[in-house]
């Protein structure tokens, strides 16, 4: 398949802004980056904006997009209302930002809600590429690799953004030790599993379609994501999440999140769309023959 | 409710390409996209084969299988692809936004984006004609008499093509509405073990395909 980049940009970003509001809302939980809280929250919903315009890229008609809008069953319905519950809960987070002042305190249960529909969003965002028809989609693992992207991102924005207000923590070193190391899990995961699926699609030996007849039916290694056109980005989604995860150690050694955050959150953003041009490259139907 | 679809008899089909041809005549497919396409699977050597030259194929036409639980009508986010009281998966064009998540979700990759109307398309099974009771244009057009079309609740030996022979009368309209033979009175025999469909990975196709004494490549 084609590489979607509306689509690689619009899951890239949602994840990015999922990541960095779940981010501020346990740094809330634990009551570190005060000033920090509202560049966040304006970040994160700036995010979900340019995420939101750039898969408006991808419609050809979007203007018709209330003509029958809100088929349940599908994923690009169910990925709009999550959108629209996370962005109610940001609006009532940030009515409590401007209502404690200084302080920017918000209520325990608005930050767990904030976590879990952060969570949720991602979820539904990567559900709704599950399809039986495309067997590397469909594993549990691609929603892991979002979720690992979001677990990376936040930390990383999060702790740049503390940097800027001077309010280093230590939650700085702990998130983005965690979240980097998780998303260099998930995407080794996930790369894992595409490849394991490589033998699922319909084979018949030889056959021939006269609509095409000088095409080279000998496998092009698109089914695997290590073989292949595909096998640059994957090895490139590999080395970035690995030097994310590097640069969340060296932050913690030096204590400069200025940099080290931005060269984490680097690091994240072209491992997540490379991993997803692996995403599309891989995308072949179950029956590739039509 | 009634379950339109196509079987084919590949016994039957000599690749002609006579239904391709016709459906992208009638449907006004454009150049470089197909909502019908015929395949050659093979050559294969046949089972025991003691030589390189001992081996078969078949033609396949391969098109929208009008699915039972059909993944682009669940991936569909407007309604613009449903499902019809005869079973048929039909897409309405004024509400399509293009998001072609339906043409993803589709295990066989028989829908694509109509580059000037910026919609996507596939096999409407003729619905224009079979609607007024006639059959759908390839199987109007077969040349090896191998496409027959019916309602699956009634069986696949009550599907219907035009008939064949020197004294029926094979005049342009008589081709739509009458003139008719049952798949049941014409194909050869074959048992359940015979009849094939395409994968299926929970959609449930319902175009069914008949062959026999060889070796179906492709799983179901």
């Amino acid at each position: 398949m084609e590489l979607q980049w509306p689509l690689i940009l619009f899951t890239t970003l949602l994840a990015w802004a999922a990541g960095l509001f779940a981010a501020q809302c346990v740094w809330a939980l634990r009551g570190r980056g005060a000033k920090a809280q509202m560049p966040a929250l304006i970040g994160s919903v700036a995010l979900l904006a340019v995420g939101g315009i750039a898969v408006v890229f991808h419609l050809e008609h979007w203007e018709r997009i209330f003509n029958g809008f809100g088929h349940m069953t599908s994923g690009i319905t169910q990925e709009l209302i999550a959108i629209v519950v996370l962005f109610v809960v940001m609006v009532v987070y940030f009515v409590y930002l401007r209502r404690s002042g200084d302080e920017a305190k918000v209520p325990t249960w608005l930050a767990v809600a904030g976590i879990v529909m952060a969570v949720v969003l991602v979820v539904v965002m990567g559900h709704s590429y599950m399809m039986a028809s495309l067997p590397a989609w469909d594993s549990v693992l691609q929603i892991g690799s979002l979720l690992g992207a979001a677990a990376a991102f936040g930390p990383a924005t999060m702790a740049v953004i503390c940097a800027v207000r001077d309010e280093a923590s230590d939650l700085d070193a702990k998130a983005n030790l965690i979240g980097q190391c998780a998303n260099v899990v998930l995407v080794v995961a996930y790369l894992v599993a595409m490849q394991a699926t490589a033998g699922s699609y319909t084979a018949v030996e030889f056959w021939f379609d006269p609509t095409s007849p000088t095409l080279d039916i000998t496998p092009d290694g698109s089914t695997a994501p290590f073989a292949g056109a595909s096998m640059g980005a994957a090895v490139t989604a590999i080395i970035a999440a690995v030097a994310g995860a590097a640069s969340a150690f060296v932050g913690k050694a030096k204590g400069d999140w200025k940099l080290w955050g931005i060269v984490g959150a680097a690091c994240v953003l072209v491992s997540a769309l490379a991993l997803r041009a692996v995403f599309y490259m891989t995308g072949v139907s179950i029956y590739p023959f039509f | 409710m009634a379950q339109y679809a196509i079987v084919t008899d590949l016994n039957r089909c000599v690749g002609c390409l006579a239904c391709m041809v016709a459906c992208k005549a009638v449907n006004n497919v454009p150049i470089g996209s197909y909502w019908n396409k015929v395949l050659r699977i093979g050559p294969s050597k046949k089972a025991g084969a003691t030589s390189a030259h001992d081996v078969e194929m078949y033609y396949l036409p391969v098109q929208c299988q009008h699915c039972e639980n059909p993944e682009c009508v669940k991936v569909c986010p407007t309604g613009a692809s449903h499902v019809l009281e005869d079973g048929t998966v039909q897409i309405d064009k004024s509400k399509c936004i293009g998001c072609q998540f339906c043409a993803m979700a589709c295990p066989y990759g028989v829908r694509y984006l109509n580059e000037e109307e910026r919609v996507v398309e596939k096999c409407t099974l003729c619905e224009q004609i079979t609607a007024q009771g006639g059959l759908p244009q390839c199987v109007i057009q077969c040349g090896g008499r191998a496409r027959f079309f019916g309602d699956l609740e009634q069986g696949i030996d009550s599907f219907e093509a035009p008939d064949v022979g020197y004294d029926v009368d094979r005049s342009y309209d008589n081709l739509y509405t009458g003139n008719r033979v049952k798949l049941g009175d014409m194909a050869k025999e074959y048992s359940e073990a015979d009849v094939y469909h395409l994968p299926d990975v929970g959609n449930g196709p319902h175009f069914a395909y008949i062959l026999r004494d060889r070796e179906w490549k492709g799983g179901e």
